[in-house]
């Protein structure tokens, strides 16, 4: 900045440099000890001026708007408070500091002439008309000017000497440094705080998705954003609403409302339910807002002086409102707004979740309970067919017993074998909803030879495909503790497969491997391999006659039962497929612990 | 009815009138005599009242009016009665289990093989 030497005209040139030492090294060391204050420190220039130059001093700053404003004011002498008063120091010497900050340049008026004083800086009391002597200095800081001081006399004949705009100069210059220092200080400050309030905020809402989603119920949704809205926003009530089944919205979750108030405003919205672009409405007072004036009284009653109504929307679906209450008139920030929508829209998609699963359990609900009647009626369905079937088979065997010609001994036995295919077939849905709906097949275990069980299934099987060629080997000792029908079963369905699907012709090998301690093995292998795909799905009930194209005869259901019997063993049935033959291995503990052992009867059947 | 009669006379406790009419179809077939009741009661009725005395009683045992099991109760606890052995026809997969239960003789499962019925009706009866 521009320097100008000292120069002495009233009094002796040292007195006065001394005396300028003296008010720069206090200006200096005041500067210093308010250097955190912006507003102390400009109160601190005035005072120094006004005190040490005299009379008055009138400190303005640009404001970030780019107006010059007056931000502090001294005199040395204040006159009794007059009606107007802070009205005239608003704008004393108005006019001046903006031709200052205007020009950047100093005004020095030792004696004022009428003409040369702006109306405005005459304002509207006896000080400013009887201004004597003014001087206004640029206030700078890196080379730019901030603002403007101006001393002025209005009481005193005193001139401003050159020594008094020196000083005033020097003063300024110091002062343009230490107020850019200080409102640097401030911005850094109200940076750093807005960066904490932000991480607080991103904390607040991390939390909220966290919780949120750990939430077991709606319940624990909204009371996690209700505590969380209020936390962020420093409010102490608020509200969760959501459209019923009927498009009215309800309180669902509320924090310091009276249940007469909920009444009162239950069911008002200012969104329908279908509207597709709800955006949130602020009312910084409710007694001036006309399309609240219906429910003026209640907000009244309640305590109530501002509302936020924030949208809860999932999918563009408005799902209902989250609600904020004010005691006091407030205007919300936009900060404000951006958290309350944020967490709107965190609880939204919570509760849109929420409903959705509620949805699909409700459905899978119906779903069990239509499979679980539907497998009951084919139970009782099955166990009714069983009657009339068995007097149709033992009628056709009691004929078929008597002498007759081929003429009917043919239809006999075609009844008889149909009937009996039949029955199979019913014993199969039975064991298969048996298996599902009693919690598993139900097994009934005592001391077991499985060689002598294997052997009467392969001679029944022998004469029911005759001819066939099954090998039975036995190695070990097969005895254990197990259900000696349900094993027939096993070894029954396997080696009924193993001659109906493998090779014509081909042998089925069937080894019983005693051999090891605490399980024996049955392996039960034919020639041929599976068709391409059909492993994926033969155990699956209703799904092995279609993989095996048609081929079967029954319902597809007989491995599926087959593993149930052998699990329900505590043992595993096992395919090996290969490219030559296919192979079935199940294994049995020959005395389970975990699966079913010997049952009650689960009820008194026929 | 002559004791020769009685020797060879079998009760079959069935309501499944089909079944119980095969059933007895088979055993006249096979020179019992064969009797049929449609349910416990009516079985009762026919052995108190009509002083009937099978050589074996076929006891279906889910039915109307008077199941099985309560059959089984009230023949036991009637002395001229309880010595009349029974074997239970069911359906239920533990068949053995529920025969033992009843304290029944045998069981015979359901639908009822020609060849199992006569082989334990000979057991019990003479021709």
């Amino acid at each position: 900045m521009r320097r100008e030497p000292v120069i002495a005209h009233e009094s002796a040139p040292r007195a006065q440099f001394a005396e300028r030492l003296e008010v720069l090294a206090e200006a200096s060391r005041e500067f210093a000890e308010k250097g955190t204050d912006p507003r102390a420190l400009v109160e601190t220039v005035a005072a120094i001026v006004g005190t040490r130059i005299g009379e008055t001093c009138s400190v303005f700053l640009i404001g970030p708007d780019g107006e010059l404003e007056l931000t502090a004011y001294y005199d040395a002498e204040p006159a009794p408070p007059s009606p107007g008063d802070v009205h005239v120091r608003g704008h004393a010497g108005e006019g001046i500091a903006a031709r200052v900050a205007a020009t950047g340049q100093t005004l020095f008026l030792p004696a004022v002439a009428s003409d040369l004083v702006s109306p405005a800086d005459r304002g509207h009391g006896d000080r400013t008309s009887s201004l004597r002597s003014v001087v206004g200095v640029p206030l700078r800081a890196h080379g730019s000017v901030i603002g403007a001081l101006v001393a002025s006399r209005h009481r005193s004949r005193r001139r401003y000497t050159i020594h008094d705009r020196q000083l005033l100069e020097a003063l300024a210059d110091r002062a343009g440094v230490a107020i850019d220092n200080v409102r640097l200080l401030a911005s850094e400050k109200a940076a750093r705080e807005a960066a904490e309030r932000a991480h607080a905020e991103t904390d607040l809402l991390y939390k909220l998705t966290d919780a949120v989603n750990r939430a077991r119920s709606l319940e624990e949704v909204f009371e996690t954003s209700l505590e969380t809205i209020e936390r962020a926003l420093g409010i102490e009530r608020a509200s969760i609403l959501l459209f019923d089944a009927d498009d009215v919205m309800r309180f669902k979750a509320w924090h310091g409302l009276s249940e007469r108030y909920r009444r009162a405003v239950e069911g008002h919205s200012p969104w329908s339910a279908d509207e597709r672009n709800a955006q949130p409405i602020f009312v910084a007072d409710v007694s001036r807002d006309p399309d609240l004036a219906s429910h003026r009284h209640v907000f009244e009653a309640e305590g109530i002086a501002a509302l936020a109504f924030v949208p809860l929307v999932h999918e563009s679906r408005l799902l209902g409102k989250f609600m904020l209450y004010s005691p006091v008139p407030r205007t919300f920030s936009e900060r404000e707004i951006a958290v309350a929508s944020s967490i709107a829209h965190q609880v939204a998609s919570a509760v849109g979740r929420k409903l959705a699963q509620r949805d699909r359990d409700r459905l899978i609900e119906q779903l069990s309970n239509t499979v679980r009647l539907n497998e009951l009626f084919v139970a009782v369905l099955g166990h009714d067919l069983r009657n009339p079937l068995g007097a149709v088979l033992t009628s056709a065997q009691m004929l078929l017993r008597q002498e007759h010609g081929e003429e009917l001994r043919k239809p006999l036995a075609r009844i008889l074998n149909s009937g009996e295919r039949m029955a199979r077939m019913i014993e199969q849905v039975l064991d298969f909803t048996r298996a599902r709906t009693a919690g598993g097949m139900p097994v009934d275990r005592g001391p077991c030879d499985l060689a002598a069980v294997c052997r009467q299934v392969v001679s029944e099987i022998e004469v029911a495909h005759a001819p066939c060629n099954i090998e039975l080997s036995e190695r070990g000792a097969l005895h254990g503790i197990w259900d000696a029908d349900r094993l027939a079963q096993v070894a029954s369905n396997l080696l009924g497969n193993a001659v109906q699907h493998g090779e014509a012709g081909g042998p089925v090998l069937v080894i019983l491997d005693g051999t090891a301690e605490d399980h024996v093995s049955i392996r039960v292998t034919n020639r041929g391999a599976l068709p391409e795909g059909a492993a994926a799905t033969l155990f699956d009930p209703f799904r092995g006659a279609e993989a095996r194209h048609g081929k079967a005869k029954g319902l597809g259901l007989g491995l599926y039962i087959t593993r149930e019997i052998v699990r329900a063993h505590g043992g595993s049935l096992e395919l090996e497929p290969g490219t030559e033959d296919t192979t079935f291995v199940v294994t049995l503990p020959r005395r389970a612990e975990s699966a079913h052992t010997r049952r009650e009867p689960e009820q008194r059947g026929t | 009815m002559a004791d020769s009669d009685l020797q060879r006379t079998v009760l079959v406790v069935e309501d499944d009138r089909d079944v119980r009419e095969s059933i007895l179809e088979v055993l006249e077939d096979n020179a019992y005599v064969a009797r049929g009741a449609r349910n416990g009661f009516d079985a009762l009725e026919q052995l108190t009242r009509d002083g009937l005395r099978p050589c074996l009683i076929l006891l279906d045992v889910m039915m109307p009016v008077m199941d099985g099991w309560q059959f089984r109760a009230a023949q036991r606890e009637n002395p001229a009665l309880a010595a009349i052995p029974v074997v239970v026809l069911t359906a239920h997969t533990n068949a053995r289990q529920a025969a033992e239960q009843m304290q029944a003789a045998g069981f015979l499962k359901k639908p009822v093989r020609l060849e199992a019925l006569l082989s334990t009706v000979e057991r019990f009866c003479q021709r």
